[in-house]
């Protein structure tokens, strides 16, 4: 039976789709361990550094001082909309504590890390905002503690550590690939009339 | 403007080796999954792909943090791959042409489409030859554009266009019924 | 009054102008990366993206210093979701937390596209499985399409999820996609599939995802650690506890 182009054109599609598809084998753990205590820091010199930050090019066009001119504009424009308001109005900001639905659940999270000096969660809770909510070292139990205040959904989250690695909750059951190299953990909270989650 | 991988780059050059250990782990798996493949061999891949790290750091200075850093170490990856067939095994394991005595058995009533997996894909990639199999890798499963694939395996975007069509031709024809 | 809101109107507008033009100036001043930037917000609003999702990208690029050829990026993958009528709002939520782990952006690209490709899948799939059993489509939210695809990056198959929606019985689209997470986390917890499709279907034929059930994972992963602490329940009046320990069992906060 001859194929028609749309025909072949379909089964391209589906291997490319099957490529896509295909998992791909874990390294092992210490991978990262082995090429880290293979190399050693680097030394840039102030004027290396320097140099280095020179080179990143900035143009001066004539859009570019438009544009600084519409931010200074922008801030003006801001201004004047928050002096404006309504009284009785209220700016709702996103984050985790600036909800308005009337259960909200507090869930406490763990972290065994003595080595780290710092560990923040960040997730979709607050918009995976750059600035996560700080854990703090409980030193009686000897972990890292913190906790959400969290309407009913599901959320990602993993934690940061010392502002740098990222890591899924060790003792999360349900972990998801972020696509990036990490991984999240999922949290699911129900509501609290004990239906159904509302999708 | 600095992209988050560009400010990487930057504090690894200025001795943050931890810095470094995000890279790592960002794109372990898929240089592992290439040494996989080119060697068959669990622990020459693991070699090979903590020589691609090590190799990466050592020239991190020559590497231009405004480009896109898999395709680089990637092509880093490959080249020492590539070497190390050549001194091991004495020429290269690929073959110029597919292997054709890899086939299953397709109804004809029934599309192509419906009737192959993904085990069947990964195995009939295996029979591709390496740039050809590279470069669906790397368009497909890795994402990357025309042009990061060309870059990453040092053809012309035109050549890598070509690899990619003609790479997904051949694996059809691999499948279609004898 | 009226005055103060028109006022207010106006500034508002040019905010949302004035941060638009901003984002032009971020690139390094190269005429072609503005031009596919402007086209690239023509483009969107063009295939009907909402100027809700345009801001956001801007303000996420400001905020983040992207380049116009990154922000015009960005723009293309929310306008070829527009156009496939694919969920828009979860692709930049992915933007955001790609930027916060300071991936680059045109690796974000790569895993938004990836995320279409599994959004289009997952639709493709209800359509040959669930809407020919007769569950309408304009039913099935946008919401249940990405908690589906993501599945797929939690260890479910796109065969595996087929083979588990073909032999669904008859039960809402919540309970269908709280099973399908159900069986993602069995498999976590070391379950092969054929006995995670199997618990599941037994789950979803008694009812079991009506309140989501964790419980089963949670014992499949925790056999061989005796759970420490416990869940504390002290509620209050309008809130919840529940613990996820770090250093003993973990459970899902319910009431």
């Amino acid at each position: 039976m001859q194929k028609t182009p749309v025909n072949i054109e379909k089964d391209l599609k589906r291997i490319a789709g099957l490529i896509a598809d295909i998992r791909y084998a874990e390294p092992p753990e210490s991978l990262t361990e082995s090429v880290l205590a293979t190399i050693k820091p680097k030394k840039l010199t102030f004027w290396e550094r320097l140099w280095r930050r020179l080179r990143t090019p900035v143009s001066v066009s004539p859009l570019r001082m438009f544009s600084a001119g519409a931010s200074v504009l922008a801030v003006f424009a801001f201004a004047v909309a928050l002096l404006w308001r309504d009284p009785g109005e209220r700016i709702v900001t996103r984050g985790i504590n600036q909800v308005t639905h009337h259960t909200l659940n507090t869930v406490v999270l763990f972290l065994d890390r003595p080595d780290a000096t710092a560990v923040e969660v960040i997730g979709s809770f607050n918009n995976w905002s750059q600035k996560g909510v700080s854990m703090v070292w409980d030193k009686d139990r000897g972990l890292w503690v913190g906790a959400l205040s969290l309407k009913p959904g599901s959320y990602e989250y993993a934690f940061r550590i010392n502002n740098r690695e990222i890591i899924a909750d060790p003792k999360a059951i349900l972990n998801r690939d972020d696509g990036f190299g990490h991984q999240n953990s999922i949290l699911i909270i129900g509501n609290g009339n004990g239906g159904e989650t509302k999708i | 403007m600095a992209s988050g991988e560009e400010t990487l780059v930057y504090e690894i050059l200025s001795g943050d080796v931890n810095s470094y250990a995000l890279l790592v782990k960002r794109y372990q798996k898929p240089i592992y999954n290439l040494m996989m493949r080119m060697t068959g061999s669990e622990q020459d891949a693991l070699d090979l792909t903590q020589e691609t790290f090590v190799r990466a750091y050592e020239k991190l200075e020559k590497f231009n943090p405004s480009a896109p850093f898999f395709p680089w170490l990637y092509t880093m990856g490959l080249n020492l791959a590539r070497d190390f067939l050549r001194k091991e095994k004495g020429s290269p394991i690929e073959s110029c042409e597919p292997d054709n005595s890899f086939s299953i058995e397709i109804d004809q009533d029934d599309g192509l489409a419906e009737q192959i997996d993904v085990q069947e894909v990964l195995k009939g990639l295996q029979t591709l030859p390496v740039d050809y199999r590279e470069a669906l890798l790397l368009r497909f499963h890795e994402g990357l554009s025309v042009s990061e694939v060309a870059y990453a395996l040092g053809l012309s975007l035109s050549a890598a266009k070509m690899r990619i069509h003609r790479g997904l031709l051949k694996l059809r024809q691999l499948f279609e019924k004898q | 009054m009226a005055v103060k809101q028109k006022y207010k109107r106006v500034g508002l507008r040019l905010l949302v102008f004035s941060i638009l033009l901003l984002a032009l100036g971020l690139s390094a001043g190269d005429g072609r990366c503005e031009e596919d930037f402007k086209s690239a917000v023509q483009r969107a609003k063009m295939n009907g993206v909402s100027e809700e999702v345009i801001s956001r990208i801007l303000v996420v690029g400001v905020h983040y210093n992207l380049e116009s050829r990154d922000l015009a990026g960005f723009l293309m993958v929310a306008t070829e979701a527009e156009k496939r009528n694919l969920p828009v709002e979860p692709l930049i939520d992915k933007m955001e937390e790609g930027l916060a782990k300071r991936v680059e952006a045109h690796r974000i690209q790569q895993v938004l596209r990836q995320d279409l490709v599994q959004y289009g899948f997952v639709q493709d799939l209800l359509q040959k499985t669930l809407f020919e059993k007769g569950y309408e489509p304009e039913k099935v939210k946008s919401v249940a399409v990405v908690r589906l695809a993501r599945t797929l990056s939690m260890g479910i198959a796109q065969n595996e999820m087929q083979a588990l929606l073909e032999d669904v019985p008859k039960v809402s689209m919540v309970e269908i996609v709280e099973a399908v997470e159900f069986m993602a986390a069995l498999k976590q917890a070391g379950e092969e599939f054929p006995e995670a499709k199997e618990i599941t279907l037994v789950g979803l034929q008694n009812g079991f995802f009506t309140r989501t059930a964790w419980n089963l994972p949670l014992m499949v992963s925790s056999q061989d650690e005796p759970p420490a602490g416990g869940s504390n329940q002290d509620c209050c009046s309008g809130c919840h506890e529940g613990e996820q320990n770090g250093s003993g069992s973990a459970h899902r906060s319910w009431p």
